[in-house]
């Protein structure tokens, strides 16, 4: 069996979309971990509430994985049956790869929004729904990314082992993949926001809704990477079919 | 149902001799939340709070601080509660103590003898604590009679003599080193220093003359040294002695065990009792302090509150036949600018979801509830989200056990059991509809293919992003429709236009110019014209109205929207990761025929992960979608609670009515 160039490319991208999400979403399990050790190393009885929290900014992981998976099966991967695969699928898988991958470094905003809820709630248990909603705010990058690299890899057809996209449709995708990956980046002003909202709610629970409002605005510029990574789709002409 | 329960303002005027029982009759009914007269001025009239008899409060107090040194004991000696587990297993329900039926004498006096009675459990705990005592000190000197005990001299050589002086003890043998310097600096003709090392630490004994006196005891002071001391009336040698504390010890740790059953038993006995006691006592003074809220002339005594608009009849019947119509009572629509208290309003199937309202905020007096939108779109977000029928099935289960086990006895607890149980319900349907039961597991292994199926997410994303989409929509234009009403409502309608009818221009003219743009469909011109138009008005409204920040408000609308496509992205995490887990299953088990059970325990193990961290994924993402995308459209909350002036009972259990 031959292992063509775009079975290699599909495997960096498969590589790209869980190692990026998992580093993501490895330092925000870290930063909402520490926050977490601190308030069980004073209030055992806080462990379940302080697990909850570690917990949230794990999905990222997730959603690279699952894009992973997905390359995966697609390229016959999972039934050792990789084979002489396009390349312009390789690309595609790259550039799918990169969406979900970068997008996941939205977690670091997202631990230290959920590291300031651990510390909240710990102090005002009726904190909690709160800050798990502030924490969940920075995860919109991330579903952005996931799904851009799903419209990526399902109007190219390769979802469906369909591998006939072009060369030049799949370079553009990279650059769409770019787009939607590093506007996820913006999830990290976002977590800081989120983590003085929660100070700020804490602390007068009416300051929720105008918190909530400054913690969107960082959510703008997420906006403009997902419009230009439609619009790249869009200008490939993957809608069209 | 849509708005919190029609509040009245309350004014009522008594006779004096009705107080005790009409705050009683109030209490016991909790339909009335007392407001502070001396806040409220009436025509500028002012009423100072009736005197209440100090002394009456303060035999109150004694008696309780009497109960709670009592409980402090027993609680340590109670036995454990039930854990959730063993609460499910095996449900209880909880036995309560009747309430007291008796006047507020015969309470205090029931009390009294309660707490006399209960003097030996204060006794018998005073008793051990002098028996650990004992058992403690016998403890150490047993350990230092052990290091002694194969010296044959008589310890009495270690108690004051009129010549000289004698210490013993002990140094860890890391600090061997410090001895020496220490004997070297110290150590002539009148002092005598004996060591012996022992395993790891050096036995010593020092003598002197008593002049040099002082020197030893610098010793005993020195961190690294630790002096053995013996009472004065202990004679013999140390293993002669030994034998006999051996004897003593066994003795102090046979009462100590005797005094802890007791006291367990007092805990079976009395806890109840007393926590019972305690409870009544709490409802007797809360019944004298909220006389400080009322106001009083001559003869008559006064109360303001809120009451439930549903409740007023009953309450005014109550206070006719308490006060044999010695009393006026004044009712009026409460005033929605006043601050006025919170219930909710919603059927009790409802209630449950009212904890998912208050987690954000309560909704203020005259702002619309959102609960009743919240539970169907709760449930249907949240069954899309997870959107595996297997996982329901879990979900559905532990919500019933948890609902029939500590549910019944702790209405929190009931609650949240409840919403699981109907979240439960809810991804059975639509994960049967998404063909979801633990992932692909079905047809993967056993060769059946789900039926009922609609949309497969794995296999139609973007079918499953086009429906999440048009909920959005749905959603986010309930939103805006409730706002709409609510500023008709207040009559605010130059914002209702500003902030929600604009979004009926722009959204339809957007949608025409997007099918324009990406060329989905042929539409005339005279339409694409219209909605240009719209949609320049739309901006220019939104720009107008709120300066530059219109433009966030357009970009907010667009992400409030795209928003909802993580139900898109939750519902392929759940199936991706499930399909991984029974791939990864099927390629352990196809290794070799004994793999087959690791496959079947990693497949258990890994769907019970999955479960676990999508159920938390989609609770999160559906609460953020109602938090943020719908509740920005139209509530703001920050209601006060309703709290009645109502006996809250935890160990006991009243049902006044009955009694009457």
């Amino acid at each position: 069996m031959t292992i063509g160039t775009g079975a290699v490319l599909m495997a960096i991208g498969a590589g790209i979309a869980v190692g990026g999400a998992a580093i993501g979403s490895g330092i925000g399990v870290g930063i909402v971990g520490s926050a977490a050790s601190g308030v069980i190393s004073e209030r055992s009885e806080k462990f379940g509430m302080a697990l909850v929290f570690t917990a949230i900014p794990q999905t990222q992981a997730i959603y690279g994985l699952l894009i992973a998976i997905l390359i995966l099966q697609a390229g016959g991967f999972l039934g050792g049956t990789a084979g002489d695969i396009p390349t312009p699928v390789g690309i595609v898988a790259i550039g799918a790869g990169l969406a979900v991958g970068l997008a996941g470094f939205s977690a670091i905003g997202q631990g230290i929004a959920a590291a300031s809820g651990v510390a909240n709630t710990a102090e005002k248990p009726e904190m909690f729904g709160k800050g798990v909603v502030f924490s969940a705010v920075c995860e919109t990058q991330a579903i952005y990314g996931l799904l851009i690299a799903v419209l990526m890899l399902a109007l190219t057809g390769i979802l469906s082992s369909d591998f006939s996209v072009e060369m030049p449709v799949a370079i553009g995708l990279v650059g769409a993949g770019l787009a939607v990956g590093l506007a996820g980046f913006s999830a990290i002003g976002q977590g800081i926001t989120c983590s003085s909202g929660i100070a700020a709610t804490a602390r007068n629970p009416g300051a929720i809704g105008r918190s909530l409002v400054f913690a969107a605005m960082s959510e703008t510029f997420a906006i403009f990477g997902l419009l230009v990574a439609i619009l790249i789709l869009f200008g490939l002409g993957l809608f069209s079919g | 149902m849509f708005y919190p329960a029609r509040m009245s303002n309350v004014f009522i005027g008594i006779h004096q001799r009705w107080l005790g029982e009409l705050t009683t009759a109030l209490h016991q009914h909790g339909e009335l939340e007392v407001m502070d007269l001396r806040t409220v001025s009436r025509k500028e009239i002012s009423f100072p709070p009736p005197g209440v008899a100090r002394e009456k409060i303060d035999s109150i107090i004694n008696l309780q601080f009497k109960i709670d040194r009592v409980l402090e004991i027993l609680q340590i000696y109670k036995p454990d509660e039930p854990g959730l587990l063993s609460s499910i297993i095996k449900p209880e329900e909880r036995e309560y103590i009747p309430a007291y039926r008796g006047s507020h004498d015969d309470l205090l006096s029931e009390a009294e003898k309660k707490i006399q009675e209960s003097e030996i459990i204060l006794d018998t705990y005073e008793e051990l604590k002098m028996v650990r005592d004992l058992s403690r000190t016998c403890e150490g000197h047993i350990l230092d009679l052990e290091r002694l005990k194969e010296i044959k001299i008589d310890l009495a050589f270690l108690n004051p003599a009129p010549f000289t002086f004698c210490i013993a003890g002990y140094v860890p043998v890391k600090f061997a080193k410090l001895l020496e310097e220490w004997s070297v600096d110290n150590q002539n003709d009148e002092i005598l220093i004996f060591s012996e090392n022992r395993n790891d630490e050096i036995l010593v004994f020092c003598i002197s003359t008593i002049e040099y006196a002082a020197i030893l005891t610098e010793l005993s002071h020195i961190t690294w040294f630790t002096r053995i001391v013996f009472p004065d009336t202990f004679f013999g040698t140390a293993e002669e002695i030994l034998e006999k504390q051996q004897g003593y010890f066994k003795e102090f740790l046979a009462k100590e065990d005797e005094l802890t059953k007791k006291l367990q038993e007092f805990s079976l006995s009395y806890c109840t009792t007393l926590q019972a006691l305690r409870e009544e006592l709490s409802f007797r003074r809360e019944r004298f302090d909220i006389s400080r809220k009322f106001g009083s002339s001559r003869n008559a005594v006064y109360m303001r509150g809120y009451v439930r608009q549903k409740d007023e009849k009953t309450l005014k019947a109550l206070l006719r036949s308490i006060t044999q119509d010695e009393c006026f009572i004044q009712t009026e629509p409460a005033d929605p600018q006043d601050n006025v208290p919170v219930r909710y309003d919603n059927p009790s199937w409802l209630k449950p979801f009212e904890l998912l309202t208050t987690t954000f905020s309560r909704p203020r007096y005259n702002e619309i509830d959102p609960t009743p939108f919240f539970a169907p779109a709760y449930l249907l977000f949240f069954g899309l989200m997870l959107g595996d029928a297997g996982y329901g099935i879990i979900i559905a289960l532990a919500g019933w056990l948890l609902y029939r086990g500590p549910g019944k006895n702790d209405p929190s607890f009931r609650d949240m059991s409840y919403i699981l149980l109907c979240s439960g319900i809810a991804d059975i349907i639509l994960g049967t509809l998404q063909g979801g039961w633990f992932g692909d597991m079905l047809p993967r292994f056993f060769n059946i293919q789900p039926p009922f199926v609609l949309i497969e997410p794995l296999n139609s994303p973007i079918l499953l992003f086009q429906v999440a989409l048009i909920i959005g929509t749905v959603h986010i234009n309930l939103g805006i429709i409730l706002g709409l009403i609510e500023n008709i409502r207040a009559r605010m309608f130059k914002m209702a236009f500003q902030e929600q009818g604009i979004w009926f221009i722009l959204q339809p003219a957007a949608a025409v110019l997007l099918v324009q743009f990406f060329g989905w469909m042929a539409l005339p011109s005279h339409v694409t014209t219209m909605a240009t138009a719209g949609a320049i008005i739309g901006v220019a409204v939104l720009f107008i109205s709120k300066g530059p920040m219109g433009f966030f408000s357009l970009t907010g609308f667009l992400g409030d929207w795209l928003s909802y496509v993580r139900i898109l992205a939750l519902a392929l995490a759940t199936g991706g990761i499930a399909m991984t887990i029974n791939i990864l299953s099927e390629m352990i088990a196809s290794v070799h025929p004994f793999m087959i059970i690791p496959a079947i325990i990693f497949c258990i193990a890994g769907q019970l992960f999955n479960l676990a961290i999508q159920t938390l994924g989609s609770v999160i993402h559906a609460l953020r979608l109602h938090y943020i995308e719908f509740f920005g459209r139209f509530y703001s909350g920050g209601g006060r609670e309703f709290v009645p002036f109502r006996e809250n009972r935890v160990y006991t259990h009243a049902n006044w009515e009955e009694m009457l």
